[in-house]
């Protein structure tokens, strides 16, 4: 027998009615979290400063387990993965020969043309602490933060090309948003056909791209790289490349592989742009073109640059 | 007789929802984690979900308001989503699962099975729908199905799995 106890039909009424009460809390949580408040993003980072190495932990048995698991489905196919690497290696000799010529030849032009000299990458590479994906955001943690001077904005990359951008920093930790992340819009340029454009992420696997003229018809397979519009990130960063979807749409798949990341550098020498400047003009991607800008498949009048192949 | 006051039946409380909030946290912690395998590339199966379904249903308790509140905000914290999503899902699945007079069907697997899906799908349809509102774009549909579709799948075999740990104890209890 139980005396003492609260009387069951009254408290059943009040933990409906806080129910409710904590359910339009978390909505109005939700709109100010896209107001983007300094308090709001401070909280954050200590938050996740804090439980950072407690993830940490839990996760490490779980990913050793998965790292596992993938040697094991690949161990069956190693006798092809061999033949296809020696096949890859000889066209990489081939290419190699022919790049380096052609880099040669290049430095020589630079010179001629009086190219202004790219300054050379300042990076910071963190190891990446969380799984990414998930169904309303893709971001990852790394577990380098203001200590190693990573500012919000920063591009991140990883060996195969633009893997996001630093969105809230921590202490020790950075959040990374991912480009595949539905808030994620990046400037960039397809390689072969010239045109710029805005590749956004939707969650999903694929990037899609926006704002690209209607007269622009991408090549299936064609590099796309960033452009350095906006000045947010540096220009000719490998995003991804060109697929056709069976409705006939033009998708960009990334080059990264977003589930198999475990460093991620951060390029600490991109300055990033101070929204509240007053002369900021904002992120448009063909916005006052400047003669002095040398911005990819733009001329300095600001028209698209048609690049003729010579026969 | 067992005499609570009111204080000491908050203590009570307290502690069996400060051992919840652990065990649900870890859990979290572990769904997220499942990314790291190739199966759940696109998303990751609720399955703090099913379990807060479970506890209630199931195991007659119900967590606690606030403790679901945390969970949720630091669930959003650690994934990088605007914060209040989490605990909103969370608070919604407790909400229907309390509340909704017409699902409680606990007769059998299948009965139980229909009434978490509708339960489960409600709620993700309301917190999709302000997902879309935040950002003003809709997202990519294949993960979203993905995640609605393991879930469900993982709901019976959790159930099951719940269903036989019980009757391993209680043939235990009978033999001693």
């Amino acid at each position: 027998m139980v005396s003492g106890k609260p009387s069951n039909n009254r408290t059943i009424k009040e933990g409906r009615n806080f129910n409710f009460v904590l359910i339009l809390l978390c909505l109005l949580l939700v709109f100010l979290g896209k107001l983007d408040l300094i308090a709001i993003r401070n909280i954050k980072s200590f938050l996740f400063d804090f439980w950072a190495p407690v993830t940490h932990v839990v996760n490490k048995p779980i990913k050793e387990i998965a790292v596992i698991l993938e040697d094991v489905k690949s161990t069956s196919s190693l006798r092809q993965e061999n033949i296809k690497l020696k096949n890859e290696l000889r066209k990489l000799k081939s290419l190699n020969i022919q790049s380096e010529s052609k880099e040669l030849e290049l430095l020589e032009l630079r010179g001629l043309l009086n190219v202004l000299p790219k300054l050379k990458n300042e990076i910071v590479t963190g190891r990446v602490i969380t799984a990414p994906g998930g169904i309303f955001a893709n971001t990852v943690l790394i577990n380098s933060g203001k200590n190693f001077g990573i500012q919000i904005g920063q591009p991140a990359i990883s060996s195969f090309g633009l893997v996001g951008y630093v969105v809230n920093v921590g202490l020790k930790t950075s959040r990374i948003l991912l480009l595949i992340d539905i808030n994620s819009m990046i400037p960039i340029y397809l390689t072969s056909s010239n045109w710029p454009a805005v590749a956004q992420g939707q969650n999903g696997n694929l990037l899609e791209i926006k704002f690209l003229s209607s007269d622009a018809i991408p090549i299936e397979g064609e590099t796309v790289e960033t452009s350095g519009h906006g000045g947010r990130l540096p220009s000719g960063i490998n995003v991804g490349k060109i697929i056709k979807s069976f409705s006939g749409e033009y998708y960009i798949k990334p080059s990264v592989d977003f589930q198999r990341m475990t460093y991620i550098s951060i390029l600490t020498n991109n300055q990033t742009i101070n929204i509240d400047d007053k002369k900021f003009q904002g992120f448009a991607p063909l916005q006052n073109p400047k003669p002095s800008s040398i911005f990819k498949g733009i001329d300095s009048s600001g028209k698209r640059k048609i690049e003729r192949e010579q026969d | 007789m067992i005499k609570y006051t009111d204080f000491t039946y908050f203590f009570y409380r307290l502690s069996i929802n400060c051992l919840l909030f652990l065990l649900l946290f870890f859990l979290m912690d572990f769904e997220r984690s499942l990314g790291y395998f190739s199966i759940f590339n696109s998303s990751t199966p609720s399955i703090i979900s099913i379990l807060i379904y479970l506890l209630i249903r199931k195991l007659n308790f119900s967590p606690s308001n606030i403790l679901l509140f945390i969970l949720g905000i630091l669930n959003d914290v650690m994934s990088g989503v605007s914060l209040g999503f989490s605990s909103m899902f969370l608070l919604l699945i407790k909400f229907q699962a309390e509340n909704l007079s017409l699902l409680k069907l606990n007769k059998n697997h299948e009965q139980q099975w229909f009434s978490f899906t509708f339960i489960f799908i409600t709620t993700f349809l309301i917190v999709l729908l302000i997902n879309v509102t935040v950002n003003l774009n809709i997202p990519d549909l294949n993960p979203l199905l993905f995640h609605v579709g393991t879930t469900l799948i993982l709901f019976p075999i959790i159930n099951s799995g719940l269903d036989l740990i019980f009757f391993i104890t209680r043939m235990i209890k009978t033999n001693s």
